[in-house]
């Protein structure tokens, strides 16, 4: 059966000149096999869709990544916060103490709404400018679950005053974090004193 | 002559494995060009999705932040601070008459550049503190480790100097150092200071 069937086929292409059945059968050939490739081909992506889609999710859902990932990011917000709440331009007060409560939640946002107009009288009264550079930080402890986390750092200040000449000053200080919808915020801000204990 | 052939298409898919029919079936139902269209609506969003997720992936294994094991391993990092800690307690207190262990201290614990800075930072010190009976105590009063890796840290370390001399007031001072460890044999040492 098999030798009729393929001698049959053989002989197919000697008469399809004359054979308009077969003229039309023609271009199915080629758009056969492209059916086969695209489906091969659909599969491929899909499974390569499905794969790095998994790998994706591993790595989202892995705890120590996502416990680093929350240290990067307490930190580089911390870094920011810190640098912000020490700087003020003297000519935009108003400003720069909406950008001062902007990186504070909790009791720290609460003590600078509450200081906000004793603080713009003081600093309008001085009149100078600090920009602040933090020179060096480090998280001391962050709970992932409970979103929060401590901090220590070193700040560089630079003072203008609109008389004098520029004063740099140097300065340690410690940093409680907390995570809140708008990322992490500062709770606390202290500078560590020499001899605090003892 | 149609009759056999028709017979053995028919048998053929019965003959093959299931995921070849299924195959075979869809590369038949792909022939039309609307299905052809849809095929390719599936593909092109398929490669771009595989794509992304691939890179998201990518950067979240591969990103710094992964390679980091500062505070993530509990261990390792309470280790490296503790080393470090003792370690700065040791080589920045001296008294009169310890000068010779504590610069032995520091032979232990100092390597690379933080050895050549310390010795000549201890033989103005050495001087002083024979001729003007000093004392030095040191004590770390915070200590963070930004990055950690298998045998290099870097760590944040906040200081308090006190200085004792015969006759005097103790004068107390703040210090600030960025500190670069490596470790070595197991121990960790330090090989960079920087005063912040």
């Amino acid at each position: 059966m098999t030798t009729e069937v393929d001698g049959q086929e053989t002989a197919a292409p000697a008469h399809s000149d004359t054979d308009a059945d077969e003229e039309a059968a023609r271009p199915a050939a080629p758009t056969a096999s492209g059916g086969v490739w695209l489906a091969a081909l659909l599969a491929a992506a899909l499974l390569f869709c499905a794969f790095s889609g998994w790998l994706y999710w591993t790595a989202y859902s892995d705890d120590d990544l996502a416990y680093s990932r929350a240290r990067d990011e307490a930190l580089a917000a911390g870094r920011a916060h810190l640098a912000t709440l020490n700087s003020i331009d003297a000519a935009h007060i108003p400003a720069g103490l909406r950008e001062w409560r902007a990186t504070a939640t909790g009791p720290l946002s609460d003590e600078l709404r509450r200081t906000e107009k004793k603080s713009a009288k003081a600093l309008r009264e001085r009149g100078s400018s600090a920009r602040a550079k933090v020179t060096d930080a480090a998280l001391t402890s962050l709970d992932d679950t409970a979103g929060t986390a401590t901090l220590i750092a070193t700040l560089r200040i630079e003072t203008t005053t609109r008389a004098g000449a520029p004063a740099t000053d140097r300065k340690r200080m410690e940093a409680g974090l907390e995570r809140t919808d708008d990322g992490w915020k500062l709770t606390s801000l202290a500078p560590v004193p020499v001899g605090k204990e003892g | 002559m149609r009759g056999p052939r028709a017979m053995l298409e028919r048998r053929r898919p019965g003959r093959r494995p299931p995921l070849l029919s299924v195959a075979a079936r869809l590369s038949a139902a792909l022939e039309g060009r609307r299905a052809r269209w849809c095929a390719v609506a599936v593909l092109v969003p398929a490669l771009a999705a595989g794509s992304g997720f691939l890179v998201r992936a990518g950067q979240l294994t591969g990103s710094t932040a992964a390679g980091n094991a500062a505070l993530t391993d509990r261990a390792a990092t309470s280790r490296v601070s503790g080393e470090v800690q003792d370690a700065l307690a040791r080589i920045f207190s001296y008294t009169p008459e310890g000068l010779a262990g504590t610069e032995q201290a520091a032979d232990e614990l100092l390597a690379g550049k933080a050895e050549r800075q310390y010795e000549a930072l201890f033989g103005q010190v050495e001087e002083r503190a024979r001729k003007q009976k000093l004392t030095l105590a040191t004590r770390v009063v915070g200590v963070g480790v930004t990055r950690l890796h298998e045998d290099r840290a870097h760590l944040l370390a906040f200081l308090d100097q006190t200085t004792y001399r015969a006759g005097r007031e103790p004068a107390r001072a703040a210090a600030q150092l960025s500190v670069t460890a490596r470790r070595q044999n197991g121990d960790w040492r330090i090989v960079a200071l920087t005063a912040r």
